[in-house]
């Protein structure tokens, strides 16, 4: 009998999952599951409806409503819903049959509130008199895929039974609580603790499951459907390759789904989502409900397994998955700490369909055919198996939000293909080697995108050069700090030189060590290196001794060239001859032949070597040979085109490769090399200077120097520059951006190589449009190629390891040969017999065939462009005393500031001592690999397996470390604030190393430049490094700036440019310190003074008016500028005062400018102040509430403690200075209650502070009777007692510098 | 990532071509041509001592021969 109950129940688990995403997303219609039913003839509609009506009655599910009340959802059973079959008649569409699915689709569209039934809709549509379609759309909060199909069998069941005229067998579903039962009583058992331990087990250690999009899975709003057709012939061959394995055959699709996934991430291992019904008993699998869920099925894919392996691991993590199936994916969430985390517990969703509904409507066969099935996060594999002769139908269901629709589409046809690989490669071939791309892909990605031949004659860089110089010896070959000299001249010395190195065993296969500042003896040196068939070695003095000496063992060079002032600074014990260029052994020069000594170099004999850090502690030489430089300058010349007029900027240090193509593509194109002075490529300012004066046309950046170079002002004058070329790490769009904003007009290309493939390999023109910004396309004669784990190529757009192949690439690594057969290894793409080096960097092609950088694959790092290997930093570290292990990470706590961060844990012994490490770092690492904080940790943090967990490592307190003297001048505490703005810390103490809190040469940069525009001073990057404290760098902003002047009448706050000065009034209690604040507002060119009151330091009498203060403060203003125009700023009592002394100054002839009064007007009265309110005034300046210390009074002790930690230099008052600062107050308030203003003549600025203004208050028309110009009136949305808290005198700031250009007519 | 050379636990070979330069080789993917079998199957480790003991000469071939 149909039941027709009615009643509440709970939800199951499953439902409470779907009920509670739909109401987080009401209008979200992606729970509607609906397919159609092609019915092979007509229906009878009055039989169909009463099938339906009945089936609706025996299903309880179909009558529920979900509704909630305080205690949470219910599920609502109606006894008889209304609801109606809709019948409509397509036939007359020009295509019924897309007509009637399009209305499917549009039913599918709409959302469905769960509180309100019907949850289920049947439409039968008529097509074309031959078949109709019978359309159902359910919610998923009542049904999965088990009853959508138990349904429309019973369907068709009773349709039949109606048609024969005898009643159809007896419902066969189990009412709905038996769900809710079976649900309730799994989660009180057991077997739901024994689930939950076996899930955790079988997922620890695994990292977060990988999937083919790049995004982060989201709530799905529709789907993306691409349906392929696996012919049946493939088919029946993967079944047979089940029975051969002995798998059951779903694990085969399973199993090929997980490989491919695999070889498309490169993963060590794969988490699919397995679709279960989670109905193990009868009574289960025969009540209508929502009931189905998600597991993880964990796969250990490795390219190198057999077949056989893969299917055979994927069946047995199949089985027990399957037997564990009922534990909730939402669970499995939590037990994982997911919840409420974009992390994935799962991949892909594999579901195989092996059930045919064998459906009948009367005498008429019916076939289902399947819209949706319910929201699928991120993509969803859907293989029909109807056992039907068919082959099978595989459906791709994804989230358009992460998958761009062709993109699911190719993946579809590539996987299909994949099925069809598998199927002839049999049980014994190696996974990975199963073809998985579509046959026109790889000859997209492996060749067209690498047509890179092009004709170098076999060539030598020693011959170019001298060719070169034959063809323009009188040119001028090099321009180093105001000198030049011929090709002639330099080739003269050179060849001199190179007579002497051949003497001293130098020669084709040997190396000459060079250590030598930039000069031009750097460059004859190198020329003579090469003329004399050696390599070169740079070898850069200011690296520690250690360093030094280990690279000139490894190396054995036949000599080393140095100068008078490295060899000075070289270890004192080398194993090594030397000879001083410019010492005594240089002096015989004059005698040795002009011409080059006669040595046979071959193009495949190394021009230079150059060393680069190493994973296992040991840096290593890259040797490379004449023919890759070779290629990769003409490749340069050929796409940058130097002509003579050009000048090219040599200011990478010699150790770094990019130095290559700086030194030598200059001298073999005729064109002009200027050499930067040493240091010189630290300093923007000097850079733009240069490049200006000395006509630069073609230079190179790191970007984040780039990034630096573009923030001087100066930079946007080299409008002489043709072209910038970036490399060494990744060029961000913003400066992109940034560049052609400043230098429009100007060429800038991004290129990216190691040392180990000459330089650079690929390149892109970055064109002035936002976007990404890729590495680009290879050069001459290159190949690049993008390959997966198992060396297979990837098509565009998947990220892979890149590989470079070609003649570019370096002989090896020297004296390293097992890592050179490592990393230098047999090329399976390039011709017979060739090799290609394994970059360890990732990255993808787009569909233009340019690469795009995508991280590193292993743990090598760049800072700035520096290439390191932190295994060599964790080395050394771990070989300090104190320390057990050790680990070093580059943390980006701020975006774009990179740092170096050393993990200890210390031995059983003392442990280590913080200071020694990093001394003894700095003794033997170049200081770029000297990390800027160390942690100590009792013990690393291991993830699941074992391995050290590099995301949980804490951040360092650098905060902590900073010290606690504060400022005692305005200047050091307006320092104190740059350093620790530039440093990204709260505040920092005077006496903090800026290098100890994590400053580097790239923020000591920023540094200069945020000091030049405070204090007007240009600083070099030296003198950060000779200075790198506050109190100490004080010193270096000019002699007027000491401690012991912080109460002089004349107080310098800014004692530099070439403009005008602006003077600062003192207000009333005498100080002018508060006008520090304003400094970083006004324009560097503006030196900025203050005036204060006498008496401030001693007992020296008070003045009697301010006619008689004005004339003494004028006094010493002339001291330091004899002529006006002069600017005067005033606040309170300073006001009055300014308006006084322009009056003075205007009656003495002189010209005065800007006449600022902040808030001050005539006739007012001064409130009394006492002690108290001194103390509470002061820190009412740095913006502090006197009301955080209580309502006790004031102390001295108490308000400079306080002003110390906010870091402030009024800290340093004593309290005799405050007494001093009360009468002072005391007597300032006397002289503005007796005084009668001057009369002035000229104009004034009155800044209002409009907050605490009232009907009655005085306005700057107060002024009138007392200036003859004009009023200027600018308002201030503050109280005037704010005026000189920080904020309020940022924006006075700002106001004050466009009343001075406007004075001044900018 | 993972790389099939890194694999410290997988089958190698090493393969030396006409130039002498050897090359560390996962045993699963086919021998590229031109590249001749010397050593292995055999371990990581086993792989780099036999590149270590007998690549005597790291400069290629047709260099040494001229």
């Amino acid at each position: 009998m149909p039941d027709s109950g009615s009643g509440r129940f709970p939800l199951t688990a499953a439902q409470s999952g779907i009920w509670y995403a739909q109401q987080l997303d009401p209008e979200n219609p992606i729970y509607n599951a609906g397919e159609y039913l092609e019915i092979q003839g007509t229906a009878d509609e009055a039989r169909l409806e009463e099938a339906l009506r009945q089936v609706v009655a025996e299903a309880q599910t179909l009558r529920v409503r979900i509704v909630a009340d305080h205690d949470g959802p219910w599920q609502v059973l109606d006894r008889e819903p209304r609801w109606s079959l809709d019948v409509v008649d397509v036939s007359a569409e020009p295509d019924p049959r897309a007509a009637a699915v399009a209305a499917m689709r549009a039913d599918l569209g709409r959302p469905v509130d769960p509180a309100h039934g019907p949850l289920f809709r049947f439409a039968l549509f008529r097509v074309d008199g031959e078949r109709d379609l019978l359309y159902y759309r359910y919610h998923h909060v009542v049904v999965d895929g088990y009853t959508v199909a138990m349904i429309a069998q019973r369907i068709g069941e009773v349709y039949t039974a109606l048609g024969d005229g005898i009643p159809a067998r007896v419902s066969p579903f189990a009412p709905l609580s038996t769900l809710v039962e079976l649900d309730a009583d799994y989660r009180a058992s057991e077997k739901f603790a024994a689930d939950k331990e076996f899930w955790r087990e079988a997922l620890a250690g695994a990292a977060e499951p990988v999937s083919l999009a790049a995004r982060k899975p989201t709530m799905a709003h529709g789907l993306v459907r691409h349906t392929e057709y696996l012919a049946e012939p493939i088919a029946d061959a993967l079944r047979e390759l089940a029975r051969e394995v002995g798998v059951p055959w779903p694990s085969v699709l399973m199993g090929a789904v997980g490989a491919y996934l695999q070889r498309f991430t490169s993963a060590p291992e794969v988490v699919l989502g397995l679709p279960v019904t989670t109905r193990l008993g009868k009574s289960a699998r025969s009540a209508p409900g929502m009931v189905s869920n998600v597991v993880p099925l964990r796969l250990a894919v490795t390219p190198g397994q057999t077949v056989a392996e893969l299917l055979a691991h994927t069946a047995e993590q199949l089985r027990s998955a399957m037997r564990h199936q009922r534990y909730r994916y939402e669970d499995l969430r939590r037990d994982r700490g997911l919840l409420g985390d974009e992390r994935r517990l799962v991949g892909p969703e594999v579901n195989v369909m092996m059930f045919d509904y064998d459906l009948k409507f009367g005498t008429h066969r019916a076939l289902v055919h399947n819209l949706s099935i319910g929201p699928s996060d991120d993509l969803s594999v859907n293989v029909y198996d109807r056992g039907d002769g068919r082959g099978l139908q595989i459906d791709f269901d994804a989230n358009p939000e992460l998958y761009a629709d062709e993109e699911i589409a190719a993946h579809q046809r590539r996987f299909a293909a994949f099925l069809g690989n598998l199927a002839v490669a049999g049980p014994r071939r190696a996974v990975g080697t199963v073809e998985a791309l579509l046959p026109g892909e790889r000859d997209q990605v492996v060749t067209a995108f690498n047509d890179t031949s092009a004709p170098v004659a076999a060539d030598t860089l020693t011959e170019l050069l001298r060719r070169q110089a034959e063809r323009s010896p009188e040119c001028t070959a090099i321009v180093f700090e105001g000198s030049s000299i011929t090709y002639a001249e330099l080739h003269a010395r050179a060849n001199r030189l190179a007579h002497v190195l051949v003497e001293r065993g130098a020669g084709p296969e040997r190396v000459v060590a060079l250590a030598l500042p930039r000069s031009v003896d750097l460059m004859v040196a190198l020329l003579a290196i090469l003329n004399s068939g050696a390599a070169y070695l740079p070898i850069d003095p200011d690296y520690p001794a250690d360093r030094i000496a280990f690279t000139l063992a490894d190396a054995r060079p036949a000599l080393l060239l140095a100068s008078t002032a490295t060899v000075a600074v070289l270890p004192a014990e080398l194993d090594v001859d030397v000879l001083v260029v410019d010492g005594p052994d240089a002096e015989r020069l004059g005698e040795r032949p002009a011409h080059p000594p006669a040595v046979m170099v071959d193009p495949a004999n190394p021009a230079y070597m150059i060393y680069t850090s190493g994973s296992t502690g040991r840096p290593k030489g890259v040797l490379v040979p004449h023919q890759g430089i070779v290629n990769r300058l003409k490749w340069m010349q050929d796409r940058y085109r130097l002509t003579a007029r050009d000048r090219v900027l040599q200011k990478t240090p010699s150790g770094f490769d990019v130095s290559v193509w700086e030194f030598f593509w200059p001298l073999i194109e005729g064109a002009t090399l200027v050499v930067a002075r040493p240091e010189g490529h630290r300093e923007p300012a000097y850079l733009a200077e240069l490049i200006r004066e000395a006509r630069v046309s073609t230079l190179h950046f790191v970007p984040s120097m780039l990034q630096v170079f573009l923030a001087e002002p100066a930079a946007a004058e080299c409008t002489g520059l043709r072209q910038v070329m970036c490399s060494g790490e990744a060029l961000p769009e913003e400066v992109v951006a940034q560049f052609h904003q400043t230098l429009p007009g100007v060429e800038l290309h991004n290129l990216y190589g190691p040392t180990e493939a000459s330089v650079d390999v690929t390149s892109w023109e970055c064109a002035d449009a936002p976007g990404p910004v890729p590495i680009g396309a290879p050069v001459w004669n290159t190949s690049t190629y993008v390959l997966d784990a198992a060396l297979n190529p990837l098509p565009v757009g998947v990220v892979g390891e890149l590989y470079l192949a070609g003649v570019q690439l370096a002989r090896g690594y020297h004296d390293r040969r097992g890592l050179t057969a490592e990393r230098f290894v047999a090329d399976p793409l390039g011709p017979p017999g060739s090799r290609m080096y394994r970059t360890g960097d990732l990255a993808r092609w787009d569909a233009a065939g340019n690469l795009h950088y995508a991280g590193r694959a292993d743990h090598q790092v760049k800072i700035r462009g520096l290439r390191i290997e932190l295994g060599e930093i964790e080395t050394v570290l771990a070989r300090q005393a104190g320390v057990a292990t050790a680990a070093v990470i580059v943390r980006e706590d701020r975006p774009g500031d990179k740092r170096l961060v050393g993990y200890l844990v210390p031995d059983d012994g003392q442990g280590p001592d913080l200071d020694q490490v990093r001394a003894a770092l700095a003794g033997a690492l170049p200081d770029y690999m000297v990390p800027s904080a160390f942690v100590v940790l009792a013990t690393l943090p291991l993830s699941a397996n074992g391995k050290l967990d590099r995301k949980a490592l804490p951040a360092p307190d650098i905060a902590a470390t900073v010290s606690t003297r504060g400022p005692r001048t305005p200047q050091e505490e307006i320092l104190a604030g740059l350093f620790a703005e530039v440093l990204g810390l709260p505040r920092v103490g005077v006496d903090d190393n800026f290098f100890d809190l994590g400053g580097h040469s790239l923020l000591a940069t920023k540094l200069i430049n945020k000091i030049r525009s405070a204090f007007g001073v240009t600083l070099t990057i030296r003198t950060v490094f000779e200075a790198p404290t506050a109190a100490t760098m004080v010193g270096k902003l000019g002699s007027d700036a000491r401690a012991s002047d912080a109460l002089d009448v004349l107080l310098p706050l800014r004692p530099h440019g070439d403009r005008p000065a602006v003077f600062c009034v003192h207000p009333a209690g005498g100080l002018s310190w508060c006008y520090a604040g304003l400094i970083k507002y006004l324009e560097g060119g503006y030196p900025i003074y203050g005036l204060q009151a006498r008496g401030l330091d001693g007992e020296e009498p008070l003045p009697g008016s301010f006619a008689e203060t004005a004339a003494d403060y004028l006094r010493l203003i002339r001291e330091v500028q004899p002529t006006g125009p002069y600017h005067f700023v005033g606040y309170s009592s300073g006001g009055i005062l300014a308006q006084v002394m322009a009056a003075q100054l205007e009656a003495a002839g002189e010209q005065v400018g800007l006449v600022a009064i902040l808030d001050t007007y005539p006739g007012q009265t001064l409130a009394e102040l006492n002690e108290q309110d001194v103390l509470a005034d002061l820190l009412s300046w740095v913006g502090y509430d006197r009301r955080h210390l209580g309502r006790k009074p004031l102390t001295h002790q108490k308000v400079t403690d306080t002003l110390r930690k906010l870091g402030s230099s009024l800290a340093s008052l004593e309290q005799r200075h405050i007494e001093a600062i009360g009468r002072i107050y005391a007597n300032n308030r006397n002289l503005v209650h007796e005084s009668v203003p001057s009369f002035y003549k000229g104009d004034v600025v009155v800044i209002a502070a409009t907050l605490d203004k009232i009907d009655i208050s005085p306005t700057p028309e107060t002024w009138r009777p007392y200036v003859g110009g004009r009023i200027k009136t600018r308002r201030v949305d503050r109280k005037h007692t704010d005026l000189m808290k920080p904020g309020p005198l940022a924006e006075i700031g700002g106001i004050l510098a466009e009343e001075l250009r406007e004075i001044h007519g900018e | 990532m993972t790389n099939p050379f890194e694999n410290a636990e997988g089958t190698f070979l090493v393969l030396v071509n006409d130039e002498n330069q050897h090359s560390l080789w996962p045993a699963f993917i086919d021998v590229p041509a031109g590249w001749r079998t010397v050593h292995g199957e055999a371990s990581r480790d086993s792989c780099l001592a036999y590149v270590e003991e007998n690549w005597t000469d790291m400069r290629p071939a047709s260099l040494v021969n001229v």
